[in-house]
């Protein structure tokens, strides 16, 4: 039978909770992982990762310090000095809870856990180790707000290992942007990164009327085009059509995802050559290892030449 | 013409959590720190960087009735993830090793 836990059966140690009451808004998900994390960490090892907590989450308040509350700022200046003076409270806290724990603890009432995750018999008799009941996915480009998409995330493919020798060699591209800078041709030193800002920027809330073009780009994200060009830039484009067809003008690798979330299973994950042409339906990922090797249709090319570029077709603007 | 933003080098504690997730499906935060020997505070501070970034998907399971976090890499985080690997590579292959032979002497 299933029950729902009440608040006093959330077994969380003080400074975890104080760590959680602390960590900005933005970052408390992360606290939260680690608070759920504890439970499985062997019970030798907890203090340090209850320590780890506490110091993580004062490093975020102090990073976001700007319209702290009162209350959280004093709160958060006396556990600075409690840390910083007394290291012996987590020893005498090592000696008081190292009790492992028990199959039949039951979790506490989080919000994001509502709907699905109640405990079952079969958990609470330790049965099963690993029950699949994902819950949440939330899209780590943070740019799908639609909640059939989110759910729609699917497993990552399995054997990356194995296409990691048949990745392209991009090595060019990086010298070239290292001379650039001036910063010579150390490719390890030069490794791009896409800046933080631009997973977690808006899909377009509505196509615009054009005169004969079939695709559209969002123009919001023009201003952070430079830093999404870095290394993958990743284009929303609205198309009218529901299938296109693209066609290679070079070889290239090309990964084909069907939706609008790269972390899902690809259909297509391998190097195309020359002349070859693929009907693709909508939506749509693209990612290809050379944008200008991709011709898709009256609107040109997927990128520039020579660079990396991802491009999420739909066919309707996603709120 | 356009100023291109200069774009952040990654640390080696971020390659080392992306290399550390890319032979499997998905991982806990636990087992990542284990293998990467980091601490759990810089563990989850780079797992949230990396999350932002669109590199790491994460995913909420029941494990014996509590809540437990799984990380995984995107698809953009596994192409970053498998081009660092080559150039770790690449690196270690220009590493001469003090100890080895020179060309002279094993000619």
């Amino acid at each position: 039978m299933n029950r729902r836990p009440t608040p006093t059966e959330i077994r969380r140690p003080t400074l975890l909770r104080l760590a959680l009451w602390l960590a900005p808004e933005a970052q408390r998900m992360w606290l939260e992982d680690m608070a759920d994390e504890h439970a499985f960490v062997p019970a030798t090892e907890r203090p340090g990762w209850i320590w780890g907590a506490l110091a993580l989450a004062l490093r975020w308040r102090v990073v976001s310090w700007r319209a702290v509350p009162r209350a959280q700022l004093t709160v958060t200046v006396m556990a600075l000095a409690l840390l910083v003076a007394s290291p012996w409270l987590l020893r005498e806290y090592a000696l008081n809870t190292l009790a492992p724990v028990s199959e039949t603890e039951v979790v506490g009432n989080r919000d994001r856990l509502e709907a699905d995750q109640t405990p079952s018999e079969e958990a609470a008799a330790g049965r099963a180790q690993e029950a699949p009941a994902a819950v949440t996915s939330p899209d780590p480009q943070g740019a799908i707000g639609n909640a059939e998409d989110r759910d729609a995330l699917g497993p990552a493919v399995p054997d990356q290992a194995a296409r990691a020798v048949n990745t392209p060699d991009l090595d060019d591209e990086l010298q070239d942007q290292a001379e650039a800078e001036g910063l010579g041709v150390d490719i390890v030193g030069d490794l791009l990164l896409l800046e933080p800002d631009v997973a977690a920027e808006p899909l377009p809330s509505a196509p615009t009327e054009g005169a004969g073009e079939r695709l559209r780009e969002d123009s919001q994200r023009e201003t952070n085009l430079d830093e999404a060009q870095s290394l993958f830039d990743r284009q929303v484009i609205v198309v009218e059509e529901t299938s296109f067809v693209l066609t290679l003008l070079r070889p290239t690798r090309l990964t084909l995802i069907t939706g609008t979330d790269e972390a899902a299973e690809p259909y297509l994950d391998r190097r195309v050559e020359t002349g070859e042409r693929i009907l693709v339906l909508l939506p749509l990922v693209v990612v290809a290892d050379d944008g200008g090797a991709v011709d898709i249709g009256e609107s040109g090319l997927l990128g520039e030449d020579g660079r990396p570029a991802t491009r999420v077709f739909t066919t309707e603007a996603v709120p | 013409m356009r100023r291109r933003k200069r774009t952040r080098v990654p640390s080696p504690q971020q390659i080392l959590v992306l290399e550390a997730l890319i032979g499997h499906e998905s991982r806990y935060g636990y087992d990542l720190m284990k293998e990467t020997n980091l601490g759990p505070g810089t563990m989850y501070g780079l797992l949230r960087r990396l999350h932002d970034e669109g590199l790491l998907g994460r995913t909420t399971e029941l494990v014996s009735g509590r809540a437990r976090a799984r990380y995984r890499l995107t698809t953009l985080g596994r192409r970053y993830a498998e081009r660092a690997l080559i150039e770790d590579e690449y690196e270690r292959a220009l590493r001469v090793d003090p100890a080895a032979p020179s060309q002279e002497e094993r000619s």
